[in-house]
């Protein structure tokens, strides 16, 4: 996602002669309810949920809060969207791609909003809501738009008289769970293909984060998708999100978030109904940096892995391995250029680091990091929170690192990088592949051999050469071993939406006239 | 593509099932002006217009009256040069649209069509008056299919994915997909926009550049949509048309040393002197797509109505003109003197006259050579001793109209059933058994589309298997799908165009081979 936001090819060469994009005020949040039947609706129970702005500590609204009668009314809904014959199953495909081709339209148009919205309710810097945030969602709206008519069946030349083709055809009703981290961006991985597929969504945000996925429902009507293709149902996880899980009329859900949830998700799926179940979750990812590197690509590469989105990534590079022979200058590059990072007010457009989430993940942060001190990790910069109010963490660099220490073991979420030294390339190899996680692993290096032998042998589901956090539409994402089951994005996403049924025809030879 | 005049076109036909393909119901096509300025009408090349070298030009006739509508600059040997060098430079290393994201190829082509849609009204009306098209079915079935499909071919473009190799020993390897380079290509006047479209979508999505010569009888619609892909930002050199004649710019094109593929839909006579050129010039990629002699099979057990429309739209629906047209009716014994009386009385329906007026089916051919070349084939067939049943002659005073004509009683030998008539004229011919009618209907050098009609599902697939065809459809005729691809077998062509398919002849695949310290799976 990082890269996304990166100028594209063809256009004005110079970003810096465009001028950049202000942040609206807002003033009144319009859509709170819960998004079902393309109506918006109170929730069953009365209930409401705070929402606060992580960087002032303000709250910005209540919003319904949906419980498991708010998501039996979802499924109703999704359920008669994908009834044989609705306008939604009757609808030619590439019809389907024309209407999410309007939603990332309408998302263009309310872009700034919608990135100041991000801001608000997330934290991050408005500049990377619009760039990385924005963009992404958009890419991957309109990519999934392009593959709706492109999903091809095939027929098989099957043994004897017979004759054989595959139809893919739409799993059914889809939940779907996102995290917190990035709202709008995960909200478009798992509705697009869905979408694209033709199936019928029951989608919950977060509790933390609803805002922009309620101002999308509202854009999803507007591009004129049929009711009930899909709902929209912001609520907590032991609640709404358990109803998805256990749900008997679902018929996949999708989640993305800790470990110790989609354990919980698959365990409901399989309980109920053995719904089809992804799971893209954390990850503990090791940036390999070779002495034969670019060091100075090393360092920024590496630091945006680490301090990105406030550390707050599934791909953070929390586990960087230098080789020993460069390990002290690439610290003391790092810890110059974590200094460089402007922390401050998301709205601001100097600002690249916002605060954390929320008070619980702030607080387990600065636990993990007193337990680096206490480990005997050295502190290189930063381990504090920066101001006295609000919830922001001091861009933080520990060196000597040992394996067995918890900041080399547990997801911290936060924005502590964790600097360790190797020698040989058997040996990292062998360190980075150590772990329950495999979502992503990234190498700098200019040996061709080297690229090709540590790509291969890490075991995760993507792997980066001399980049990080490159991540596009085009090409899958997920995880290896507890990071996860499945692929989102790509072509490979598209068999996480699709059934496959297999049609026989018997053909007899004997024609009468 | 054509399915959706066929439903208009045909309210006795059983509505529900062919809803879903009839978006445009007559009611929602605004009244046409019969006069629409002509803008364009000279060379585009680099982004920009230009005279021709030689000053010459040429007359656009309209079809419907045989006067001229305006001069258009014509381009020849000297003018191909310059738009090949300038899509050359377009496409060197480096350049603006090599480095373009495939992503961003995507989005020029939605503009592309997004901006086809916005002038939907005026493109149809400016194909009808050079074509002569109805303009109903210009509106409602030509510019709907342009925007299907470059909105088809803007999805690929960041789809078109190579793949990695697991090869043996101890190597990395993998494919990329990459354009062919400059790729001419010369199209037709029976689709002007529709063919301009089903050439640029792949081309430009695989991120070739292009150096197009459209037909002189029809070269209006397509420069207008030249200024468009100047307006939605294609950056120069992309795209470049050239109107002009086939022996003088066209022939510059297949010859030419410095262009890496050409594509062309034409006459299978044209198609083999393509190849040629290509053959005698720089081995250039070719890919055909040629005339036909369409076999449409109808069984005794055939619903008899919905048959004898499908049977009058293959070969009615646009004049004849179309190379997919069902110009060769196979009908059972047993049912053939009735289909032969029902056809004629649904040709005796079907209205010839202006094609701005919206009750009109059928225009005039597209010019005097293709009138007189049916009047021709007709009296052929007569002579040969086929039975005219109905038409045969001339429909107004001027212009080139042909009235709708129906043969009975014609034999395999007769030229009407040999060689591609391209006009309003259906040949009906009687067959006994299905192994002698898949005989018959495979006796021929062409081999684009067929079709049978039949309502027992062993018989429809032991046919559409035996049929050396390119397409054939069961129990209906003309259904494009974008999606799906379309090119001939034998003399009709070579390679396929639309669907996933019609990447392959936009494409060099590059194997790209490491070595590699050592292999693990």
């Amino acid at each position: 996602m990082a890269q996304n936001g990166t100028p594209e090819n063809g256009v004005p060469a110079d970003p810096a002669a465009l001028p950049l994009p202000q942040p609206c005020r807002i003033t009144d949040i319009k859509h709170t309810k819960l998004f079902i039947n393309n109506e918006w609706h109170s929730s069953a129970k009365g209930k409401t949920i705070p929402i606060f702005n992580p960087a002032t500590g303000d709250k910005i609204c209540e919003v319904e809060e949906a419980d498991k009668a708010d998501v039996d009314v979802a499924v109703e809904a999704a359920r008669a969207a994908m009834k044989r014959g609705s306008a939604w199953r009757r609808m030619d495909v590439s019809g389907r791609g024309r209407l999410l081709h309007k939603l990332a339209e309408l998302l263009e148009r309310d872009r700034t909003l919608l990135a100041t919205m991000e801001s608000m309710d997330s934290g991050k810097p408005f500049l990377q809501s619009f760039f990385i945030d924005l963009e992404g969602s958009i890419k991957t709206l309109r990519y999934y738009a392009g593959w709706a008519d492109k999903i091809h069946g095939k027929t098989m030349p099957v043994d004897d008289n017979f004759m054989c083709f595959t139809k893919h055809e739409p799993v059914g009703v889809c939940g779907a769970i996102i995290p917190w981290n990035f709202p709008l961006l995960m909200f478009t991985w798992k509705i697009a293909p869905a979408l694209c597929c033709g199936n019928t969504v029951v989608i919950k945000p977060s509790e933390l984060t609803p805002l922009t996925a309620l101002h999308v429902g509202a854009l999803i009507k507007e591009a004129g998708f049929p009711p009930g293709v899909v709902n929209i149902v912001p609520g907590f996880g032991p609640t709404s999100g358990a109803a998805i899980a256990s749900h008997m009329g679902i018929d996949k859900v999708a989640f993305t978030g800790s470990v110790e949830v989609g354990q919980l998700i698959k365990e409901a799926a399989a309980k109920s109904n053995l719904k089809r179940v992804t799971l893209e979750l954390g990850g503990k990812n090791p940036c390999i940096v070779f002495g034969d590197s670019d060091l100075q690509l090393a360092v920024q590469e590496a630091q945006k892995g680490a301090f990105y989105n406030q550390g707050q990534c599934c791909t953070a590079a929390s586990r960087v391995f230098v080789e020993e022979r460069v390990y002290d200058e690439f610290v003391r590059l790092s810890v110059e250029s974590a200094k460089k990072i402007v922390a401050g007010d998301p709205m601001d457009p100097r600002t690249s680091h916002g605060p954390q989430i929320n008070q619980q993940q702030f607080e387990k942060i600065l636990d993990l990091v007193e337990s680096g001190k206490r480990e005997g990790a050295k502190l290189e910069c930063g381990g504090h929170a920066l101001q006295d109010k609000g919830l922001f963490i001091q861009p933080t660099i520990f060196s000597d690192v040992k394996d067995h220490m918890r900041l080399a073991k547990e997801e911290i979420f936060g924005p502590v990088q964790c600097i360790m030294k190797f020698k040989s390339q058997e040996e990292v190899i062998e360190r980075a592949n150590s772990t329950h996680y495999g979502l992503a692993a990234a190498v700098f290096t200019r040996s061709v051999d080297r690229a090709m032998s540590v790509s291969s042998a890490l075991e995760a589901g993507t792997v980066w050469v001399n980049c990080y956090n490159a991540l596009h539409a085009q090409a899958p994402f997920g995880g290896y071993k507890m990071s996860g089951n499945g692929r989102e994005l790509g072509e490979y996403a598209l068999a996480e939406y699709t059934e496959v049924k297999a049609v026989t025809i018997k053909l007899s030879e004997q024609l009468t006239l | 593509m054509l399915r959706a005049a066929l439903t208009r076109a045909c309210p006795l036909l059983p509505a529900a099932p062919r809803l879903a393909a009839c978006r445009y119901s007559a009611a929602a096509i605004p009244a046409p002006n019969p006069q629409p300025d002509v803008h364009y009408n000279k060379l585009f090349i680099n982004n920009e217009w230009h005279d021709a070298l030689s000053k010459k030009t040429f007359p656009t006739i309209n079809p419907s009256t045989g006067e001229v509508i305006c001069e258009v600059a014509e381009g020849d040997k000297a003018d191909v040069d310059k738009a090949v060098k300038a899509a050359r430079d377009a496409f060197r290393l480096g350049s603006p649209w090599r480095r373009m994201d495939a992503s961003r190829r995507g989005v020029l082509l939605n503009r592309l069509a997004d901006a086809v849609e916005r002038d939907a009204g005026y493109l149809a009306e400016l194909e009808t008056l050079d074509n002569g098209k109805p303009f109903s079915v210009a509106y409602s079935v030509d510019v709907p299919m342009v925007v299907k499909c470059l909105r088809y071919y803007a999805g690929w473009a960041d789809k078109w994915e190579g793949k990695t190799v697991p090869i043996d020993g101890d190597f990395f390897c993998y494919t990329r997909h990459e354009p062919v380079g400059v790729c001419g290509q010369i199209i037709p006047w029976n689709f002007p926009l529709l063919m301009q479209a089903w050439k640029l979508g792949p081309a430009l999505a695989t991120g070739n550049t292009i150096v197009m010569k459209v037909a002189e009888q029809t070269p209006l619609t397509a420069l207008y949509v030249a200024s468009l892909i100047k307006e939605v930002g294609f950056p120069p050199g992309v795209v470049n048309i050239i109107s002009g004649l086939g022996h003088t710019a066209g022939a510059a094109i297949s010859s030419h040393m410095d262009v890496d593929k050409i594509a062309f839909t034409g006459s299978t006579e044209v198609g083999h002197i393509i190849q040629q050129a290509a053959g005698a010039s720089n081995l250039k990629k070719v890919t055909l797509e040629l005339g036909g002699k369409s076999p449409n099979i109808i069984l005794s057990d055939a619903n008899m109505e919905e048959a004898v429309e499908q049977a009058h739209m293959a070969i009615f629906f646009n004049m004849g003109q179309c190379c997919s047209a069902g110009s060769r009716t196979y009908v059972q014994e047993s049912i053939y003197n009735e289909f032969v009386e029902r056809s004629v009385e649904r040709a005796k329906k079907r209205v010839v006259g202006n094609p701005f007026d919206l009750k009109t089916d059928q225009g005039p051919q597209v010019d005097d050579e293709q009138f007189k070349k049916i009047l021709g084939y007709i009296s052929s067939g007569k002579k040969e001793g086929a039975k005219l049943m109905y038409g045969g002659g001339v429909a107004a005073d001027r212009g080139y109209f042909i009235q709708p004509t129906v043969f009975g009683e014609v034999q395999d030998d007769m030229k009407i059933a040999r060689e591609e008539i391209f006009g309003p004229v259906m040949q009906i011919l009687k067959f006994k058994t299905i192994e002698e009618v898949i005989e018959r209907a495979n006796d021929t050098n062409y081999g684009l589309a067929a079709a049978v009609c039949t309502t027992d599902i062993n018989k429809a697939h032991y046919i559409s298997n035996s049929l050396r065809a390119g397409t054939v459809w069961i129990n209906c005729y003309n259904v494009f799908g974008v999606q799906a691809p379309f090119g001939g077998y034998k003399a009709s062509g070579t390679g396929r165009e639309m669907g996933e398919y019609g990447l392959e002849a936009y494409t060099e695949v590059k194997t790209v081979t490491t070595k590699i310290p050592q292999k693990n799976s």
